[in-house]
């Protein structure tokens, strides 16, 4: 046999020029296929709108695709459109209605996290764009499970300034959206605190403190002190969340809080003034009060306005009045309040009256008084009901609402003006002396 | 015996007759004495009660036109009305205000009432409102590239607010300010045509849609009666009728819409996004396969400014308030010079203003639209306003603008603050003071509200963001050093009202230079800032809600500015009352003749002055920039929203005004008082029956139009923030 020296190179040549054909064609039949993918993902979708299918109907058919579906559905996703391409070449993009989008989420939920996080990773590591992190996060927001929130820090991508601001307002957008939908994620807050990057600390803060439910203050409360710098712009949150939480806010809170006003740093110690009066935590009265004398003159008066703000006293500036007022309104709780109790129970109209006369003097302890005033009012004579009415009036908290709705349908005339003006002293609106109206107007029965 | 008895008792009943007579007349005449008295002290008490409710009455009536004369000053007149011989009637009083201005802004009045016997004076003195100043620069202005300067009143609705409600085509209170020249009171008209035509230019506000250009705006190709033989030389042209039968298929405008918004391109790839017009809806489906095989070709004769916009394509504008803050957000993204940053926009409430000259250098090629005014200085004028949309008066400002110098707390400064890190650095409430702060690249900074603060130098770096945090409360910054916020660096305020936040610049110390604030940041910025000395630079995208005064105003290429006035388009501003007083009554005048009484005007009609000449430039209520030259008797005060410029002339016959008393002799007493109690006045010019008044001052209070003579004119004062 002939062999020629040239057969090996040859040979060589033409394994090297396969092993590049394949190398070259592989992405390429990849994209084909992703694109077919598209394609399938894009069909169903339009279908499905043309049908008006639920986005839940969609879901179980694109979930039907299998998990190699998942980089199309993404994409999908991530281009807010699906995509058709015309004969001629012209590719025309139809922006997703909210159903598409909800049904490609509940897709992607229906796959094991752990395979969307990887999908989601590989593609983010291909185009580390700010658009591709912005989407990342986007789909954690929308599909991880609640003890994954955390996984939404590593989606974003990081400079040598931190994040870039453009991927700031996706972030919050995307814990928005798993905090609203997996409430229990606001317990796993904290992890994510802990694993963002500095820049990302603000706008987490800020987002919570714009939800401004309990939840997400109870959260913000969690994560002071992990970094210390960042705590005033926390504080800056919870104290501005405060305004709008509604009271009495819870004891575990408070208690968890309260804290806070030890702290040294002047800004911080300031918020969480503002923040206490605002929660209207009694408990906080006897700190408050040492805080009168402080050395930071903002310290003080935001400290003043606090106590005056729980209370309902003006009383000045001065710690000792506040603190013999404290003093004598502890005493009342103590001594006096039982037997203000008992006359509410069980006394004559006359000393029901005047348990619930001496009651309103004592506007600090409203959350706790008002049931006992509302209670009053239950069988209790048309006397006792006008008074009771009028004391709920000036407690003024969330609780004296329902009962005065009620009385608004009481038989007694009397009772039902009571219990009007009542309404209208607590609330600052009026909407009339039906409960009904009143209701239509937004203020809740219970 | 018994005769002799009988008789001695008949003599002494003889000797007593009369007595009880006598007795009686004295008893009558006692009482009688005491029954007059009585009557006479009781017509004495009746006379003093009667007294008495005379004088409450006129002291009433003379309430009465001491409010009626404060409504009068706080809608920028003089408070003036009537006189002692000629009052006017409020109830059965006869009631007439003197008002006399002072050469420092101020305004004296004093009610005087007659009822009756009774009379009353009471007397109040009141600062007046400053007329705003908006955009303001004591020195020239040019401008020389693209610029917006629109208005509106954040008390009323926000700015996206009032920009839909221009889209939306609901009145907005005003149908535009483009006929401030043409619907001045009738009285005036005729008599301010000759002035108006030679200093006001007024033109239409282009269409609200995104083209300015109204030559630029055509119809269609398809709409056009012919097409012409270059177009139909053109490489474009089947294009072009292509995109005509569509246009006409789709409606008004969409096919520009798609075009211009839809359509992008990548190569020889086309890509068209089916939204927010939807052809594939609007078309039959091989409409449709038609108009997608021509998609291309439309998309390069528009790119090719071959296809012209829709003569109206206001059906593609923006709908609701989402797509309008969209589409702000967008403007900061358009090319400085891109003609588009003046397509969305209110169409009232704008001021730019100088002491000096205003200079549009550029306008014929660079889009310059300000709806509402551009007020020069004395005797100064607007300047090459070609294509310029200006939507009210150009009229040069009567009264020259004195910016009052900024006070600056006396606050000890602390070390630098030099923030270099990740996590935002809160600057907490209360009045602090440093000797400069820096934010570096990527940092940010909160002010938080309600803080004072004074700083040194103020430094924002690209990417840096101040915040101004006012929502506990106002955040006022005193810079005593320059102030630069970088490019692309960021600064936001939490609240819309200008109010709640103020940069306020001034010189350290009189030996120090003057501040320079260069604003290059990208941002909203909803405040005022106040720089009386300094050269103010406000960059391209430093979109600023609210106002600035400054020495010298220097405005980027492409600037959007809007004026909040926070009152102009709603309540009237209200004068500063500084104090009241009861004054020493005058002499008792004799009681007045019913019939002399019954002749008198009600007080309210009192405020019509004959003898004065009146030129007013000011908005009506709707916002609308308005005019009067004229007898004020014939000026309509209802219309007035807010004065801009008012300047009286005393036109009073000599012998009318000779018979006219001293001022001074009324004012002594509260002269006095004023004094003592260390308020501030002065004699310069007066308003009202003073013989001052005759004076070359007459009723201006500053008439002097030479700005070279500035230290002789008497300045109008200007308070701090405008």
């Amino acid at each position: 046999m002939l062999r020629s020296p040239a057969i090996p190179h040859i040979a060589r040549a033409l394994v090297g020029a396969a092993a590049a054909a394949v190398l070259l064609l592989l992405p390429a039949a990849a994209q084909a296929r992703d694109g077919r993918e598209v394609a399938r993902v894009s069909d169903l979708i339009d279908a499905s709108a043309r049908e008006g299918r639920s986005a839940e109907e969609t879901g179980a058919a694109l979930a039907a695709f299998g998990p190699s579906c998942v980089p199309a559905l993404l994409d999908v996703h991530e281009q807010g459109a699906t995509e058709q391409v015309s004969p001629g070449g012209l590719r025309t993009l139809r922006p997703l209605e909210d159903d598409s989008r909800r049904a490609l989420e509940i897709a992607l939920r229906t796959f094991p996290w752990e395979d969307v996080e990887s999908t989601l990773r590989a593609r983010l590591e291909t185009s580390p764009t700010t658009v591709r992190s912005a989407h990342s996060m986007e789909v954690v927001g929308a599909v991880c499970p609640p003890d994954r929130i955390a996984a939404l820090a590593s989606f974003a991508l990081v400079g040598e300034r931190g994040v870039p601001r453009s991927l700031r307002e996706p972030f919050q957008a995307a814990l928005d959206l798993a905090l609203d939908r997996a409430p229990a994620a606001h317990g796993h807050v904290r992890d994510l605190y802990r694993a963002l990057d500095p820049s990302l600390l603000a706008p987490l803060a800020e987002l919570l403190g714009e939800r401004g439910d309990v939840q997400a203050v109870d959260a913000l409360v969690s994560v002071i002190g992990l970094e210390p710098t960042a705590d005033p712009i926390v504080l800056v949150q919870i104290a501005e969340a405060a305004k709008d939480m509604p009271r009495p806010a819870p004891d575990a809170l408070l208690d968890a809080f309260r804290p806070t006003l030890d702290r040294t740093e002047r800004t911080v110690r300031q918020e969480a003034v503002k923040a206490v009066g605002r929660m209207d935590d009694v408990r906080a009265i006897p700190r408050l009060i040492e805080l009168l004398d402080d050395g930071d003159r903002g310290t003080r008066s935001a400290s003043q306005r606090a106590l005056e703000r729980i209370s309902g006293e003006r009383l000045g500036t001065r710690s000792e009045a506040w603190r013999s007022w404290y003093g004598g309104a502890q005493r009342w709780l103590r001594e006096e309040f039982p037997d203000l109790q008992a006359a509410l129970r069980g006394g004559t109209n006359e000393a029901a009256t005047r348990a619930l006369l001496r009651m309103a003097r004592y506007r600090v302890f409203r959350h706790e008084l008002v049931d006992h005033v509302a209670r009053a009012m239950s069988g209790a004579s048309e006397h006792v009901s006008v008074v009771a009415c009028a004391v709920l009036g000036h407690l003024a908290t969330p609780a004296s609402i329902p009962p005065l709705l009620k009385a608004l349908d009481h038989p007694s005339v009397e009772v039902k003006k009571a219990a009007f003006e009542a309404l209208r002293r607590a609330t600052g609106e009026d909407h009339g002396e039906k409960a009904a109206d009143w209701l239509a107007a937004g203020w809740a029965a219970n | 015996m018994g005769d002799r008895g009988a008789m001695r008792v008949r003599n002494t009943r003889r000797s007593e007759r009369g007595a009880a007579l006598v007795l009686s007349l004295i008893m009558v005449m006692v009482v009688g004495s005491v029954g007059a008295a009585f009557l006479q002290l009781s017509a004495i008490a009746r006379k003093d009660q009667s007294h008495s409710v005379d004088q409450m009455q006129a002291f009433y009536a003379a309430e009465a036109g001491l409010a009626e004369a404060f409504l009068a000053v706080r809608m920028g007149r003089t408070g003036r009305m009537g006189s002692a011989e000629s009052p006017g009637l409020y109830g059965e009083s006869t009631v007439w205000v003197d008002s006399v201005a002072t050469e420092d802004g101020r305004v004296w009045l004093r009610s005087n009432a007659r009822n009756g016997l009774a009379t009353a004076a009471l007397g109040l003195i009141i600062d007046p409102p400053d007329p705003p100043l908006g955009f303001f620069a004591d020195e020239d202005i040019v401008i020389d590239s693209v610029l917006l300067v629109d208005g509106f009143d954040s008390t009323e609705r926000d700015y996206v607010d009032e920009v839909e409600s221009v889209w939306d085509g609901t009145p907005s209170g005003s149908s535009s300010g483009a006929s401030s020249g043409q619907s001045d009171s009738s009285n005036s008209k005729k008599k301010n045509k000759k002035k108006r035509k030679s200093r006001v230019r007024v033109k239409r506000p282009s269409s609200s849609s995104g083209a300015l250009d109204p030559d630029a705006r055509q119809k269609l190709l398809g709409n056009a009666p012919a097409l012409s033989a270059a177009r139909e030389a053109s490489p474009h042209f089947a294009a072009q009728r292509t995109a005509a039968r569509f246009d006409a298929i789709l409606g008004q405008g969409a096919l520009w819409h798609v075009l211009s918004r839809q359509v992008s391109t990548s190569g020889s790839s086309t890509t068209l996004t089916l939204s927010p017009i939807d052809p594939s809806a609007l078309l039959s489906s091989s409409e449709y396969s038609s108009f997608v095989d021509h998609v291309r070709s439309m998309y390069d004769a528009y790119q090719a400014n071959a296809l012209y916009p829709p003569a109206d394509d206001g059906a593609a504008g923006p709908r609701s308030s989402g797509e309008v803050a969209t589409l702000l957000d967008r403007m900061s993204t358009l090319p400085e010079n891109s003609p588009e940053r003046v397509a969305v926009h209110t169409r009232k409430g704008g001021a730019l203003g100088s002491n000096g000259s205003i200079r549009f250098k550029n306008s014929k090629s660079e889009p310059v639209a300000i709806f509402g005014s551009v007020v020069p200085g004395v005797d100064e004028t607007v300047k090459g306003l070609s294509r310029s949309t200006v939507s009210g008066s150009t009229e040069p400002r009567a009264l020259e603008v004195d910016l009052e110098r900024v006070a600056i707390p006396d606050v000890a400064l602390d070390d630098p603050v030099d923030h270099d890190g990740l996590v935002p650095m809160v600057i907490s409430n209360g009045t602090t003071g440093y000797w400069s702060i820096s934010i570096a690249e990527g940092s940010e900074l909160v002010l938080r509200g309600p803080a004072k603060i004074v700083v040194g130098e103020l430094s924002v770096a690209k990417d840096a963001r101040l915040m101004l945090d006012t929502r506990d409360g106002e955040v006022e910054l005193f810079v005593v050093g320059d102030m630069s916020l970088a490019e692309s660096s960021i600064v936001e305020t939490t609240g819309l009202r200008p109010s709640e936040v103020s940069i306020r610049a001034a010189k350290r110390d009189a030996f120090a230079a003057a501040p320079r604030l260069e604003l290059d940041s990208t941002g909203q910025f909803h405040g005022t800032i106040y720089a009386p000395e300094s050269e103010v630079r406000i960059g391209t995208n430093f979109e600023v809600f609210g106002s600035v005064a400054a020495r010298r105003l220097e405005i980027g290429a492409g600037a959007r500015l809007h004026f909040d006035d926070e009152t102009y388009n709603g309540e009237l501003p209200v004068p500063t009352q500084e104090s009241w007083r009861i004054l020493d009554l005058p002499e008792e005048p004799e009681e007045p003749s019913g019939d002399w009484m019954r002749r008198l005007p009600p007080l309210t009609e009192m405020h019509d002055l004959e003898h004065v000449d009146l030129s007013v430039v000011y908005l009506n209520r709707d916002g609308a920039a308005r005019s009067h030259t004229g007898p004020e008797s014939g000026f309509d005060w209802n219309d007035v929203g807010a004065i801009q410029d008012v300047e009286r002339q005393d036109t009073t016959p000599a012998e009318e005004a000779a018979s006219n008393v001293d001022v001074h002799d009324w004012w002594s007493d509260w002269w006095d008082w004023a004094d003592a109690s260390g308020t501030s006045h002065g004699w310069g010019s007066t308003w009202g029956s003073s013989k001052k008044s005759k004076s070359s001052d007459g009723y201006s209070k500053v008439k002097s139009k030479d700005r070279k003579s500035k230290k002789s004119a008497k300045k109008k004062k200007s308070k701090g923030k405008k």
